[in-house]
């Protein structure tokens, strides 16, 4: 049972943010409602693709404009934001943790961090291509929630398996699952960890791992030659192209959620081909708060606020601090939504993400 | 992962940026007064559009009053959304300047900070990705999609055996089209890989299926010779280019006879088909290659430069509009494909039938577009390369150029440094029109009578440039006798079946007209598909020019205000 220590790791996890957020809850409960100052503080950032539709969120603004802050942002990949100037800006917001220990290895000087958000990265694809996977045993189906086998799909990859050999024969060439560029954004780093950890027999691949296994790992990345630096935009390219052009994209559960509540015309017409298939082992985006300056701080203090947090749930898909929904999934009108996604798996060591970073780009 | 191409273009960028100004004709660069708004009621219809110079199109809401006009740089296949666009701007009630130009300029447009663009609506998010390295791009959203197809004139498709009479086409593997390319029985147009979006998406399908790799194309797949020498056979098949995908549609639409075939959008092979059949000729026929699709995404995005607030909510209200039935339907009109996934979102109007007719071998659903994976971003930029230097058809290039008296000073150094931009190995190479190995340059000055013809092979130009710095502008104007000197060099090139041939005329087109009717009879006789070029000068009374486009299937450039280097730019990417 190679899962057994990332299903504990990731049950504490669960359980640990439960008690802090429900403290949070039961402090911020006890506070008096604050006075909007009358200057707001402006607040400049780099922040990932996927978060911008709550950037913009109408509420969200006016929660902003209630709390007394003016929120710009620019949007960047999550590792591509460590490197970028920080010159005049107040915050980073990548979608995980190892984006975060990236940045501090490069000297990003941030004045606090803090796991703001949460959602799984999952793969989409479409129902036609999903089924032929079940019947050849890379996916499985439990009622309606989909799981993707990623040891099954790696040695597939590997194997240079065409779709037509896996039963489906609306693909072009070879099956390949596409992500965004695992060497500037995050949902594809995570996909690059999950690939990593695979060939190394189930756990969190280790330097040797991945010097050992690293043309497998880049050979899988070719299959799939242009990469997308942003999360939402490789998730708009599977929409648009469609499953004859991209049959199955590596992104975040939030994604579709966000679609389905706030592009209601556009999710309509894929909500019954759609597939959410959440990854066996699961791996959770984190996204953090990087701070830079005191206005970064007060920035994050919104966003730990009750009604953000409520606001990222219900209308973008975000599980919140706790990586749970502050109600059931099934407010949305989105099949096949996972109500608890369990297995959270290790990621690999910083050093070792570093070296997976330098391997997909090709060093 | 796109840096090294960044550098490269860098350098180009600050020129660029002018020459895409300057490319407007003049009036939209800044500080010049921009055309006024039509006083409120003097639009008839809904919305109002007004042709600001070859390049540059302003549509403004009825009334005029909008307080914000957004600047797009835009690929110029949107030239046929323009329905779209009226309807958007009447809507959002925000002004929209299109400002025409290649997705590859759009990129550089994007690299070199955005310059005074408020959005950029290139044919592929491609473009964008590669452009964006300073993060200041976002919203993109796809506004249609279109796939790359080979548009091919019905007798010839059905003589081909890839078309019943009905219209109905097959769907030939890459590898059959370069069969039929090799045995002389194909020959089609397609734009420049390196200037326009739809002949680099092509090529890169070319590519793809012929490395016979099921993937994306690698690296390593450039460097097999086999797979190289397959691709340019294919190329030798191009028997004309362009700069644009528009253009050579219309190029087409001119003249069926000569081309019978085209690489272009699926949606301008439609409006090519309007056309045609308006004109009384046979449509085309859309042929899909089997495993070569690529498929442009159109996307609208927003360049943020610090604007203010006003500028992003009309860029929002506009993108919004866009996207709303109406706009689709208009879109759909003229053969987009605006549902996700390339299907059709109002498939049941008549218009939109007719537009997707299956007559015309256009495939409604969305089966027939299994795109290939494009290559990465490095990889693209060693094949454009590649293509530039050493796979596309060689060309032969005729400059024929005044040294009359009138062109003294100003008009020559004008005419040197558009050389020079265009033929020194080193500056040209900054905007991949840099000459190939088998290219051909042909100098001819001219005055009163022509001079001798000077010949420059592949890179080694220096001798040519030497030659059009020194002489000295002197004398009379024929430029048709300087033309008939080219046209006996250009035909005899032309029938040796190897080149794309053009002629180049670069003059204030003033001429004694003496040789005039020897010139048109002479190029009537040749029969040959050679198209003449024009760039104005000086004093440029631009009525003998424009005629000779007309009569050659070729077209005018304005080269008398703004930066000279970008109208030999496009000109080089006509060939």
């Amino acid at each position: 049972m190679k899962l057994a220590k990332g299903r504990i790791v990731g049950l504490i996890c669960v359980l640990a943010a439960v008690a802090i957020v429900g403290g949070v809850f039961a402090f911020r409960a006890a506070q008096p409602e604050p006075v909007a100052p009358v200057e707001p503080v402006s607040v400049d950032g780099y922040l990932g693709g996927e978060k911008i539709s709550l950037f913009d969120d109408e509420e969200f603004v006016d929660l902003s404009e209630r709390a007394g802050l003016d929120i710009s942002y620019r949007k960047a990949g999550s590792l591509a934001m460590m490197e970028a100037s920080t010159d005049g800006m107040d915050y980073l917001f990548p979608s995980s943790q190892a984006a975060v220990e990236y940045g501090d290895e490069l000297g990003v000087a941030s004045t606090g961090e803090q796991i703001v958000l949460n959602s799984p990265i999952v793969v989409y694809t479409y129902r036609d291509v999903a089924d032929a996977l079940v019947e050849s045993g890379i996916m499985a189906k439990d009622g309606e929630v989909y799981t993707l086998d990623v040891d099954a799909a790696v040695e597939a990859m590997l194997a240079d398996t065409t779709w037509e050999e896996l039963g489906y024969a609306g693909g072009y060439g070879q099956f390949r699952i596409d992500s965004t560029d695992p060497a500037e954004s995050n949902s594809g780093n995570e996909w690059a960890a999950l690939i990593a950890n695979s060939l190394a027999g189930g756990r969190p691949a280790s330097m040797e791992d991945i010097e050992r296994d690293a043309d497998s790992i880049r050979k899988i990345f070719a299959k799939s030659g242009w990469m997308e630096t942003s999360s939402e935009d490789s998730f708009r390219q599977f929409l648009t192209l469609g499953e004859s052009s991209k049959p199955m994209m590596v992104g975040y559960e939030s994604q579709v959620l966000d679609l389905s509540v706030n592009e209601p015309e556009l999710f309509e017409q894929v909500a019954d081909d759609l597939v959410i298939a959440y990854t066996t082992p699961t791996v959770w985006s984190t996204h953090v708060l990087v701070s830079l300056t005191d206005n970064g701080e007060s920035l994050c203090d919104f966003l730990m606020s009750d009604e953000v947090q409520q606001l990222a749930w219900e209308r973008h898909g975000f599980r919140g601090a706790s990586q749970l929904g502050t109600d059931s999934a099934e407010r949305f009108d989105v099949i096949g939504v996972a109500e608890r996604v369990p297995a959270a798996v290790e990621l690999p060591a910083p050093d070792a993400m570093q070296r997976l970073i330098q391997v997909v780009s090709g060093a | 992962m796109c840096k090294p191409w960044s550098r490269i273009i860098a350098s180009a960028c600050s020129v660029l940026l002018v020459i895409v100004l300057a490319g407007c004709g003049g009036l939209g660069l800044p500080g010049l007064p921009a055309p006024s708004a039509p006083e409120g009621g003097s639009a008839t219809t809904s919305g109002v559009s007004q042709d600001l110079g070859e390049n540059v199109e302003l549509f403004e809401p009825s009334g005029g009053s909008s307080s914000v006009r957004l600047k797009i740089a835009s690929g110029s296949e949107n030239k046929e959304a323009a329905y779209a666009i009226a309807y958007a701007v009447e809507q959002s009630g925000v002004a929209i300047e299109m400002h025409y130009m290649g997705s590859l300029d759009i990129m550089a447009v994007l690299e070199a900070g955005g310059g005074d663009y408020d959005a950029v609506w290139p044919a592929s998010s491609m473009w964008i990705s590669m452009g964006d390295s300073g993060h200041i791009v976002r919203d993109s959203k796809s506004t249609s999609t279109t796939p790359v197809v080979f548009g091919i004139a019905k007798t010839k498709a059905i003589e081909l055996g890839w078309a019943e009479g009905d219209g109905t086409t097959a769907s030939p593997s890459t590898a059959e089209i370069l069969d039929a390319v090799r045995s002389g029985d194909l020959s089609f147009s397609m734009t420049s890989a390196t200037q326009s979006n739809s002949g680099a998406s092509a090529y890169l399908a070319f590519l793809t299926a012929l490395s016979g790799t099921d993937g994306a194309l690698t690296a390593e797949n450039l460097e097999d010779a086999g797979l190289t020498s397959e691709v340019a056979s294919l190329l030798a098949g191009v028997d004309r280019s362009s700069g644009s995908s528009d253009w050579l549609k219309e190029m087409v639409v001119a003249d069926p006879e000569t081309h019978q075939a085209m690489v272009n959008y699926e949606s301008l092979v439609s409006q090519a088909n309007r056309e045609l059949e308006e004109a009384g000729h046979e449509p085309l026929v859309a042929v899909y290659p089997s495993d070569g699709i690529a498929i442009s995404d159109s996307p609208l995005a927003y360049v943020d430069r610090g604007q203010d607030d006003k500028v992003e909510e009309a860029f929002a209200a506009f993108q919004q509009a866009l996207a709303d039935d109406d706009a689709t339907l208009a879109l759909e009109r003229v053969g987009r494909r605006c549902g996700l996934g390339g299907k059709l979102l109002h498939a049941d109007d008549e218009d939109v039938q007719r537009a997707f007719s299956a007559s015309w071998g256009i495939v409604q659903d969305a089966s027939a577009l299994k795109s290939v994976p494009l290559p990465a971003g490095d990889v693209i930029e060693q094949a454009l390369t590649l293509y530039q230097t050493v796979l596309k058809k060689p060309s032969y290039t005729v400059w024929v150029v005044d040294y009359s008296g009138s062109m003294y000073g100003g008009g020559k150094e004008g005419v040197v440094s558009g050389l020079e931009q265009a033929l020194d190995p080193q500056l040209a190479a900054a905007s991949m029109i840099q000459p190939a190995e088998g290219d051909v340059n042909v100098l001819i000055p001219f005055a009163g009578s022509p001079g001798s013809a000077v010949v420059a092979h592949g890179s080694d130009t220096a001798g040519l440039l030497d030659e059009a710095r020194e002489r000295e502008a002197d004398g009379g104007t024929d430029m048709y006798a300087g033309l008939l000197a080219a046209l006996e060099l250009a035909s005899a090139a032309k029938d040796g079946g190897g080149y794309t041939v053009a002629i180049a005329l670069l003059s204030d087109g003033v001429s004694d007209t003496m040789n005039h009717d020897a010139f048109l009879e002479a190029y009537k006789r040749t029969g040959s598909d050679i198209p003449v070029f024009s760039i104005m000068f000086g004093d440029a009374d631009p009525t003998q020019l424009d005629e000779l486009s007309e009569a050659t299937n070729g077209r005018t450039f304005d080269g008398r205000e703004g930066d000279l280097a970008t109208v030999f730019r496009q000109v080089k990417g006509y060939n």
